[in-house]
């Protein structure tokens, strides 16, 4: 296993709150642009790195957002409250450190008189040690989006960080694009906005590049903790080849080239048939006249908390997986 | 061909979402024998046909009914060999335990979903229903077997008999929506012919159960000007409450919404009125919960009706429909295109 973990950490720490992912485009553009014979951003922020051919269009996507919040409101007291950006839980948000695009700092938290077992989002506010209003408004706007933010480690070949949805996926499809080889294919490695708001770059970028195939890659959560269904993909157990989850049902030919590429190649994977959740390939498929569409998954616990973790074997074999698919015809 | 033998047809494939080869197999074949002029499967796995007219086509209508069945599908082994599920469409669990299944496999293999048998459940337990992840499909197989032969992901169908009940009443897992493609083909069928200037594109679409996104996707790229959906509604059964609920052979239930384009629902009620035709009508306030609900937004729009066949017991292994509504369906839809045709160009 070869991995620049360094780079994977950078990716997730970048800025890019849905809506908002200027800086961690600028960061994969960065990356790619030595790479790719093409790249552009589109009217929705989608960032796209091709890789010219004359054969197939092939379409890999992974959404550079992460989950976050937005400020609606500054009290006279000078605390911010706030909506959530995608799926964000009370639980996971609460006493996060937050930061502002602009490098604002701040905590998250509730009051004393606050029900624990209640928690709802609406009752927590964001501290930015402002001592009024006119403080508060000097650092921060109503309408401005911020993060919840820890430093990430890598433990016995673990990574333990936030935003790994889908800083992972973004991850991927960069190493797969380094290791890609000689090839017909036309290929779009495509970097999305705004997913966790519904797929929406998805659907967009799909519409203009008319694919006529296309891989989502995502995280995907593992139910392999103590208190959970224990039915389902295992971190550490291998890519996940996705059948359905909550948004898509895959194609049947891109799942079995998926699977025939991993047993031929000795990828480590495992068939991911989830109950709920959505990815980007929800929105792929459905594009036009319809795209043949499937999905990988890199397994991962605690989805949308400051600690997500997932195994790098996983991610490796992801990436070989990935770089394998996007070379065949 | 007649409606029953239609349905008995149609009904013998199993296809969940997502899996609808078999059913668009058969479709592709009753639909080249109808004439259509060109047959074909699009990247979703919908089967569409082109009827073309006499004349020099002025308008496309597009007539959409979902190939695939609710059902299961495999999410895991356990290690005593039983196979984890999880539904695909909307399934009431109560209906599940002890219902016979067909696992589609390496090849196709028979199993039921397990149930405690009433000696061995507590006075508690029984009156509760067991919830869908305290059940199994018990195949009969070793885990080592199971791992062999049965992969997270296979489909798997209700293993139920069709068949006809009395006064024409025909019962089938699949009828949802079958009974729509036999109403199309009914209606295909009678149109043969008969048309200058009208262009039928018959779209048999997948995924309805799951996501729409085989009818959002197919109607899209028919390019059509308006599309007449068959689904099936709610029939009434003694339990039923009546304001939500239509006659069992009281003919087709003429959809009126919102997202419906109005004056065709009102086109088509008038036409029923005109031919005789019993008919009811359904109103709905926000979704249909059918293929017209995305076809209406598919590509730069294209307005729809809905006709609805009066079903019992839908989303289980026996679902009842009257003979008698399916061909009434299918004459409906004929004589609207056949109206659009009179329009002239």
């Amino acid at each position: 296993m070869n991995i620049d973990t360094s780079l994977l950490l950078k990716l997730c720490s970048a800025f890019g709150p849905s809506g908002h992912e200027g800086g961690i485009s600028e960061l994969i553009a960065s990356e790619l642009r030595g790479l790719a014979d093409e790249i552009y951003t589109d009217a929705l922020g989608n960032l796209v790195a091709r890789r010219k051919g004359a054969g197939k269009r092939v379409m890999l996507a992974a959404h550079m957002d992460s989950v976050g919040l937005i400020v609606t409101n500054i009290t006279e007291d000078g605390f911010l409250y706030c909506a959530p950006v995608g799926g964000v839980s009370p639980f996971y948000a609460l006493s996060g450190y937050v930061r502002f695009e602009s490098g604002v700092r701040g905590v998250i938290m509730c009051g004393t008189k606050t029900k624990r077992a209640e928690l709802k989002l609406s009752d927590m506010f964001i501290d930015v040690g402002a001592r009024d209003e006119k403080e508060a408004a000097a650092l921060v706007n109503v309408g401005d989006a911020c993060i919840i933010e820890h430093e990430g480690f890598i433990q016995n070949g673990r990574v333990f960080s936030n935003f790994l949805d889908d800083r992972i996926g973004c991850f991927v499809l960069i190493e797969a694009f380094k290791r890609l080889k000689e090839t017909e294919n036309d290929v779009y490695f495509v970097f999305t906005v705004q997913e966790e708001l519904g797929l929406r770059g998805a659907r967009a970028v799909s519409y203009a590049i008319a694919p006529d195939l296309a891989l989502s890659v995502d995280v995907m959560t593992a139910p392999d903790t103590p208190d959970s269904s224990g039915h389902g993909l295992v971190i550490g157990g291998g890519v996940g080849i996705k059948v359905k989850d909550g948004s898509v049902i895959t194609h049947r030919e891109v799942r079995m080239k998926l699977t025939d590429i991993a047993r031929e190649c000795g990828i480590k994977h495992q068939l991911e048939v989830a109950p709920s959740g959505g990815t980007d390939a929800g929105a792929i498929h459905v594009s036009r006249a319809g795209v043949k569409t499937g999905g990988l998954s890199v397994p991962s616990r605690y989805t949308h908390s400051a600690g997500e973790c997932i195994d790098l074997a996983d991610a490796e074999a992801a990436i070989s997986l990935l770089s394998e698919f996007a070379a065949r015809q | 061909m007649k409606t029953d033998e239609l349905l008995k047809i149609l009904c013998s494939a199993d296809g969940i979402s997502g899996f609808e080869d078999d059913t668009a197999a058969l479709a592709s074949e009753l639909l080249r024998d109808a004439g259509a002029d060109s047959v074909y499967t699009d990247a979703l796995g919908s089967v569409h046909a082109v009827f073309e007219p006499q004349g020099e086509p002025v308008r496309t209508v597009l007539l959409d009914a979902h190939m695939d069945e609710v059902g299961l599908m495999v999410s895991g082994i356990c290690d005593n060999g039983m196979l984890k599920f999880v539904s695909i469409g909307g399934i009431d669990a109560r209906v599940l335990p002890a219902m016979r299944v067909k696992i589609h496999g390496r090849r196709d293999y028979f199993g039921v979903i397990t149930n405690l048998p009433p000696h061995i459940t507590s006075s508690a337990d029984y009156k509760k229903a067991v919830p869908p992840d305290e059940m199994f499909i018990d195949a009969g197989l070793s885990h080592d077997e199971a791992c062999e032969n049965i992969a997270v992901g296979d489909a798997v169908s209700f293993f139920t008999p069709a068949g006809m009940l009395l006064n024409e009443r025909y019962l089938s897992k699949a009828l949802d929506d079958r009974s729509g493609m036999a109403a199309i083909m009914y209606a295909s069928e009678r149109l043969r012919g008969k048309l200058g200037s009208t262009r039928v594109h018959v779209l048999f679409s997948t995924q309805e159960e799951f996501s729409l996104s085989g009818a959002s996707a197919g109607a899209y790229a028919s390019g059509a000007d308006m599309c007449v959906c068959v689904d099936v509604g709610h029939a009434k059964t003694p339990d039923s409450k009546s304001d939500d609920t239509f006659e069992l052979a009281g003919g087709p239930m003429i959809g009126v919404a919102p997202s419906l384009k109005k004056s065709m629902s009102d086109e088509l009620r008038a036409l029923a009125e005109t031919l005789g035709i019993e008919h009811q009508i359904e109103v709905m306030g926000g979704s249909s919960g059918t293929n017209a609900w995305s076809i209406a937004i598919a590509g730069r729009g294209i307005p729809c009706a809905l006709i609805s066949i009066p079903l019992r017991y839908m989303h289980t292994g026996a679902e009842a429909a009257a003979v008698s509504d399916i061909t009434a369906v299918g004459e409906l839809l004929s004589e609207y295109v056949m109206s659009k045709d009179k329009e002239g160009s």
